[in-house]
């Protein structure tokens, strides 16, 4: 009797909470039935134990046909553009940090000890790390979400010839723009989140001694760096869905459109009411020449307009041209 | 594959189309998931009892059965038959069936 229980739980274990009971119940009873039918001919307890649990088969596979969800996480549809795109974004985090390590080291003219390269490489794999989750996680999204608007799709029959994506050969492929957003994208993310010291700028004085002033506002920092997030995580959808779907319909455009806006008005108003930017930063480089520091003062007061203004420029000139390549 | 592979495969494609058609015929009346196996295998089709247990659980998911436990007997069993849904859906599935027989039928006298 051991041997049923060891089994039945050896298939509930991979079901969901919510049915364990009930299937392990109702299987039971099954096997146990089996088990006398066998019994009845003839067959002694232990033979017919063995013989009904091996007509059921590997417990692992019953247990997946009980299962009617998919207990995956990236499907077969999805794979291959996810392992191109993890292995663009680990390529572009990579480059980013090892530039941007460079760079630093360069301009801190401090000899390269062990903890610079131990932070280094710590920095490429959590960034790495962090990078390659952001990939999952926004796959899952678009699995899940395909998965849904599939089902929708089958159960209304709506699908006509206008959705279907255009030929390569006679439109132009936005994927490229995607892979060069994404990684920029992502680069300016992790960053942003985990090495902000290293936008500023250094003032290398008696040759030796470097000084560096942050180019962002530390202080309203928890502010601004929410905002700035949620702007760049729709940003970085809207890369991937130009990566996945690189010919969108006119109805994907107009939602990735929408997306592009929703991501410019919240980088707006991150800039327009927490001022991201360091008002110091001219007083400290250039104390004494007033002109930059007026000038700056107008630039973080203004940023956000700018920023809107140039953001705005950009989504109708891709408006444009999409609708010009689509005629 | 060899032919012989090609030919088993073939066979249990034709056989996994006929299941659900086959299960929902004989829940006219109440039937455990080891009963309607010997069922099924009396009148010649034969179904792995791993492959069906899981299955009646998805139909009555999909609201083509419904089920009940009997606890009146010394072994609690849960019992299956057709839905109202699932008798509609026999009926329909019944009459497709004579229509693909036919077409077959036609079909395979061609060949000959």
């Amino acid at each position: 009797m051991k041997l049923i229980e060891r089994y039945v739980y050896a298939c509930i274990r991979h079901l969901p909470k919510n049915i364990r009971d009930d299937v392990s119940q109702e299987l039971t009873s099954e096997i146990e039935t089996m088990i006398d039918e066998h019994k009845v001919n003839g067959t002694n307890e232990r033979e017919a134990i063995q013989m009904t649990l091996e007509s059921l088969g590997d417990p692992k596979q019953l247990a997946s046909q009980y299962i009617d969800k998919p207990t995956y996480l990236i499907g077969p549809l999805y794979y291959p553009t996810f392992i191109m795109v993890s292995k663009i974004v680990l390529l572009a985090v990579t480059i980013g940090l090892t530039v941007a390590f460079f760079v630093r080291t360069f301009l801190q003219t401090q000899p390269i000890g062990y903890s610079i390269v131990g932070e280094y490489l710590a920095s490429i794999f959590s960034g790495g790390v962090q990078s390659v989750a952001w990939v999952v996680f926004i796959f899952v999204l678009l699995e899940r979400a395909d998965d849904a608007s599939f089902k929708k799709e089958i159960t209304a029959n709506s699908w006509s010839v206008d959705q279907l994506p255009e030929l390569p050969a006679l439109k132009k492929s936005l994927r490229s723009e995607g892979i060069v957003g994404l990684i920029f994208t992502l680069i300016f993310f992790i960053l942003l989140n985990t090495r902000l010291e290293w936008f500023s700028a250094f003032i290398i004085s008696n040759g030796t001694q470097s000084t560096s002033i942050p180019m962002f506002n530390l202080a309203s920092k928890n502010d601004w760096l929410l905002l700035f997030n949620v702007s760049l995580l729709f940003s970085v959808v809207v890369h991937f869905w130009y990566i996945i779907k690189p010919y969108p319909t006119p109805k994907q455009f107009f939602s990735l459109v929408t997306l592009e806006l929703i991501s410019l008005v919240i980088i707006v108003i991150a800039f327009q009411i927490y001022s991201p930017l360091n008002p110091e930063l001219f007083i400290q480089l250039t104390p004494t020449n007033q002109t930059l520091i007026d000038l700056w003062g107008q630039v973080v007061g203004n940023a956000g307009w700018y920023i809107g203004f140039f953001g705005l420029l950009g989504i109708t000139l891709d408006s444009i041209s999409y609708i010009k390549n689509k005629r | 594959m060899s032919i012989q592979d090609q030919i088993q495969s073939i066979l249990l494609e034709m056989r996994r189309g006929t299941l659900i058609i086959s299960v929902l015929s004989q829940l006219k009346e109440n039937e455990y998931g080891y009963s309607l196996v010997s069922k099924l295998e009396a009148k010649g089709m034969s179904v792995e009892p791993g492959t069906l247990y899981p299955l009646l659980r998805r139909l009555e998911k999909q609201g083509l059965l419904e089920s009940s436990w009997d606890i009146t007997e010394n072994r609690p069993r849960r019992y299956y038959r057709l839905s109202q849904d699932g008798m509609i859906c026999l009926k329909i599935l019944s009459s497709e069936w004579q229509n693909q027989h036919d077409i077959m039928s036609k079909l395979l006298s061609e060949e000959e």
